[in-house]
């Protein structure tokens, strides 16, 4: 300790005038605003006089981190002037210690010389509003401390390699590049991965772009290493240069290249995951028929990594499709024919935001088959897309500024419609194959004001010769976020808000018949007619409707009952639900199968399950057709196979 | 325990080998001058006696630590004047002891002020702005202030003219006479060190080829001359290992490094001279082959 404190003291003693440097400069920000025609248009003199302390002592600052950095070791060795302390009974750590000490005070004491005299009179010497940035001033000064430090370090390491004049500087330079090169090849492996580009919460921290962690991880390992490298030059090189470059190389790109090495393994490994490495399911699609689903959540190996999968429940199989890094937050942007046979969604095919976004698809039911990207691509970021039931034709709503509507052949790439339409939060659905219905209006939690306009109903008719945007009709006036869900032809939807369920004309938008209050569910059987739930004193019921919603054809009451779901239709005349019984536990269900013709009504027992879910239903939220009756997603345990005909369920994915 | 013991020190820079196989030991008290062309190897011994490099291979004991694991805590004990006097340029005298006297346990700061006047070196000034010889007298009164057991001094009077070197040397004769210190110096300066010397080391192409006391050095070897025509003579000088040997006109020269006067019959009507260390070491290492010297290191041990 009394080496180094010897070492730093005279160190410093040696640089004194350099505080004379300093003030100076200080004086600088006080004294030029005076001078006639130095004030720039636009900016007072306390402006001017805060800018310039606080650039000066950047500026200061920074130059002196660099000059004293390359200087005050490596001068001393190539002068042969580190000879001095090493003929000393001083230890090669407090040689080093002492001298980076001293050289880094004397640029931190430089910077505060500068801002003295404006500090001491007033002056804000923050013209940058460091608070505003989101940062207070201790964020700043450790910042930018750590910062010069490493400009320090690093300079140092640099002068060293410089002044040895030593063949290990081609050594140097391979391992910069390969050090270089691993670091820019696994930033590139993230981004196009899609990496930081969904946002993903790890803990209290938001990463948002693996730049920026990558940027931290490197600046984390390189600082230590940088400081580990100098300070064993020092005390394994002493007084030679040639040897301590030796050292110092070693050292240096040993740990840089361990790092490097370590980090590419990382993004390797943490891009390589399955769905069964997904930390949550955030979002899950299932295939209306078979076990193939779409699943998206953030990745448990790897922070900000929000990756996609189709998987197949039954199989275990499953493919890394890129849709993660598109998703909207509501649904994976992955869309599946109405036979589930086929799946097509939407990638990046580069960098997310900076490259085009293109269409892939895969044939589900083909053994062996692959992803195979379309010909199909967009220029601007897609908002929302529809797949036709026979999975031929996607249409897809995108770009920002250049809004533009466009239908296409899945497996030709060719364009069957190209709309410029002016549309506000548009959902499109194909009522047939060849057409496109598109919902468009603003949607919020309070009731819409009088006189604003309603959601516009449109269809493109891609039979015609010039397929374009026709107006059909507009949606109720309604409150908060529809669900919207379309019958097997197409032709009427179930419209659910706050406000209650309806049934609707889907074209036209015109009311059809009331089914039932906000707390009321529904959805359509398989020949049209409409199984409507809803709630009775002391339970529930399930009252069947014909296809035009206005009468009832037959009602099941189910006294008692807490909650009703209804499970499949195993055929056109039967229902199967499930019911769970106030004051029974809440994972007993009982199961009953319902004659719609006869109405009667019996039980087939009692099953324990975690969650028969919502996704049973058709149109619970969002713009729907049918959705797989066998998949749930539930919060609490992960995706939940639920197999209606064996009426039994299992969590098939768990969130870890 | 030796103040300086080498064992088996090896240094080699790439292909070059600086140093072969190097074992010496200084014992308590002792002046040892350590001589050598430039080149020898001289400078990489002291600089892995000082732990500045590492050795290739074996170890060099400094005051009975290894002088590169532990050089920070045996240097307490050691004053050090080194080749080329590397003081920071900026600081003075003063300055400089100031600056060592928080290094050692124990500092002479009145005994630097002293040397420095006798020296006649004004102590306010600049490092960078003394001359050679002062810069040499500083280093050696910094050296001297902390009492140390050993002093290690590397070619001290480089670059000295002949009163600086004089002054130097009196300086440290007058150290030797006070406590008795140990000495370890390399130099060129072969007549200023014969008078204080008490063993001698030669270096040659990074081999030992000499590591003796002065007194029997001196005493071994001798000049000796005769007639040519003295052919038995010529003969006999075989027995007295002769590291050089040349005619000039009608006379024998040699110098032997194993003189015995009874092996050279004053019958053969030999002229034998003493010779100065100076002319040992260029006998030494000037013209002969590397036989004879490796001989006369053999035959010493």
């Amino acid at each position: 300790m009394r080496g180094f404190a010897a070492v730093l003291g005279r160190e410093i003693h040696e640089r004194r005038l350099l505080a004379v440097v300093a003030l100076a400069l200080g004086l600088m920000p006080l004294t030029l605003p005076l001078m006639p025609g130095l004030l720039p248009g636009g900016f007072s003199i306390q402006d001017l006089r805060s800018g310039l302390a606080f650039g000066l002592a950047m500026l200061l600052t920074g130059l002196l981190a660099l000059f004293l950095g390359g200087s005050i070791i490596a001068a001393d060795l190539a002068e042969r002037r580190l000879g001095f302390y090493f003929a000393r009974p001083l230890s090669g750590a407090a040689i080093w210690a002492g001298k980076t000490a001293a050289a880094l005070l004397l640029v931190a004491g430089s910077g505060v010389i500068v801002l003295l005299p404006s500090v001491l009179l007033g002056i804000d010497a923050n013209p940058f509003d460091v608070q505003a940035m989101g940062k207070s001033w201790t964020d700043v000064v450790a910042i930018w401390g750590l910062a010069l430090l490493g400009l320090l370090l690093a300079a140092h390491a640099a002068s060293l390699i410089v002044r040895s004049r030593s063949p290990w500087i081609l050594l140097d330079l391979a391992a910069l590049g390969v050090v270089a090169g691993l670091c820019w090849t696994t930033w590139r492996r993230l981004i196009l991965a899609g990496v930081g580009a969904a946002p993903v919460y790890w803990g209290w921290h938001y990463w948002a772009d693996p730049r920026q962690w990558m940027t931290d991880a490197i600046f984390l390992v390189a600082l230590p290493a940088l400081a580990l490298a100098g300070a064993l030059q020092v005390i394994k090189g002493r007084t030679d240069l040639r040897r301590g470059h030796r050292v110092l190389s070693l050292s240096l790109w040993g740990t840089l290249l361990a790092a490097a090495v370590l980090l590419t393994g990382f993004s390797i490994w943490g891009i390589s995951g399955g769905p069964s490495d997904l930390r949550r399911i955030w979002q899950a699609t299932g295939a209306p028929r078979g076990s193939w689903v779409a699943v998206v959540g953030p990745s448990a190996r790897m922070p900000g990594y929000q990756p996609g999968f189709l998987y197949d429940l039954s199989s275990g199989r499953f493919f890394g499709a890129g849709f993660g890094a598109i998703s909207n937050g509501f649904d994976p942007e992955v869309r599946f024919s109405a036979d589930g046979r086929r799946a097509v969604w939407l990638a990046y095919e580069g960098a997310p935001y900076r490259s085009p976004v293109v269409v892939f698809r895969l044939d589900l039911d083909r053994p062996g088959a692959a992803p195979v990207r379309t010909q199909i691509s967009y220029q601007g970021d897609p908002r929302t897309l529809a797949l036709s039931a026979d999975g031929r034709r996607i249409a897809v709503f995108h770009g920002y500024s250049t809004q533009e509507l466009t239908v296409e052949e899945v497996d030709t790439g060719r364009l069957l419609a190209a709309v410029h339409p002016d549309l506000v939060d548009p959902r499109l659905i194909f009522a047939d194959p060849d057409h496109l219905r598109v919902y468009s209006g603003s949607f919020g939690d309070d009731p819409q004001p009088a006189g604003e306009k309603a959601p516009d109903i449109f269809e493109i008719d891609l039979t015609s010769t010039a397929p374009k945007l026709e107006p059909t009709g507009h949606l109720p006036r309604l409150r908060g976020f529809p669900g919207l869900a379309l019958s097997p032809a197409g032709d009427r939807a179930l419209l659910r808000s706050p406000d209650g369920l309806g049934l609707i004309d889907a074209r036209t938008g015109e009311v059809l018949a009331p089914i039932g209050d906000r707390r009321s569910s529904a959805l359509f059987l398989a020949d049209g007619r409409i199984a409507a739930l809803g709630r009775i004193a002391g339970g529930r019921e399930l009252r069947v409707l014909a296809p035009d919603g206005r009468s009832e054809l037959r009602r099941f009451a189910f006294p008692g009952a807490r909650d009703v779901v209804v499970a499949d239709q195993p055929a056109p005349g039967l229902l199967r639900v499930v019911v769970s019984l106030a004051g029974a536990p809440s994972q007993d269900w009982e199961v009953r199968l319902l004659d719609l013709a006869s109405g009667g009504s019996r039980p087939l027992g009692t099953r324990k399950l975690l969650h028969p879910v919502a996704v049973l239903f058709a149109g619970q939220s969002g713009l729907s057709r049918a959705r797989s009756p066998r998949l749930s997603l539930e919060q609490a345990g992960g995706v939940v196979w639920f197999d209606v005909l064996a009426f039994q369920e299992r969590v098939v994915l768990k969130n870890s | 325990m030796n103040p300086i013991a080498l064992e088996g020190l090896t240094v080699r820079y790439g292909q070059r080998l600086a140093l072969d196989q190097v074992s010496l030991a200084v014992p308590e008290g002792a002046v040892y001058a350590l001589l050598g062309r430039n080149g020898a190897g001289k400078s990489s011994l002291v600089r892995c006696l000082l732990g500045e490099q590492k050795a290739t291979s074996g170890r060099a004991l400094l005051l009975g630590r290894d002088a590169w694991k532990e050089r920070a805590r045996a240097l307490v004990e050691v004053g050090v004047v080194p080749e080329d006097p590397n003081a920071p340029p900026a600081m003075t005298a003063r300055q400089l002891s100031r600056f060592c006297s928080r290094l050692y346990p124990q500092w002479d700061a009145a005994g630097v002020a002293a040397r420095l006047a006798r020296f006649g070196i004004p102590g306010d000034t600049p490092f960078g702005k003394l001359s050679k010889g002062q810069k040499g007298q500083v280093s050696m009164a910094l050296a001297l202030a902390s009492s140390p057991r050993l002093l290690v001094l590397d070619d001290p009077t480089l670059g000295l003219d002949a009163v600086a070197r004089k002054a130097l040397f009196e300086e440290l004769i007058g150290d030797l006479a006070d406590r008795g210190t140990t000495v370890f110096i390399t130099t060129h300066d072969l007549a200023g060190v014969e008078r204080i010397a008490d063993r001698v080391g030669i270096l040659r192409e990074g081999r030992l080829v000499l590591d003796e006391e002065m007194e029997t050095l001196k005493h071994r070897f001798r000049r000796v001359s005769f007639p040519r025509s003295r052919e038995a003579a010529v003969a006999r000088l075989e027995a007295l290992a002769p590291v050089a040997m040349a005619s000039r006109g009608w006379e024998v020269e040699a110098v032997v490094s194993n003189y015995d006067e009874e092996r050279l019959p004053a019958a053969d009507g030999p002229e034998v001279t003493a010779l100065t260390l100076e002319e040992i070491f260029i006998a030494l290492t000037g013209t002969v082959g590397t036989t004879g010297t490796a001989q006369a290191v053999e035959e010493d041990r």
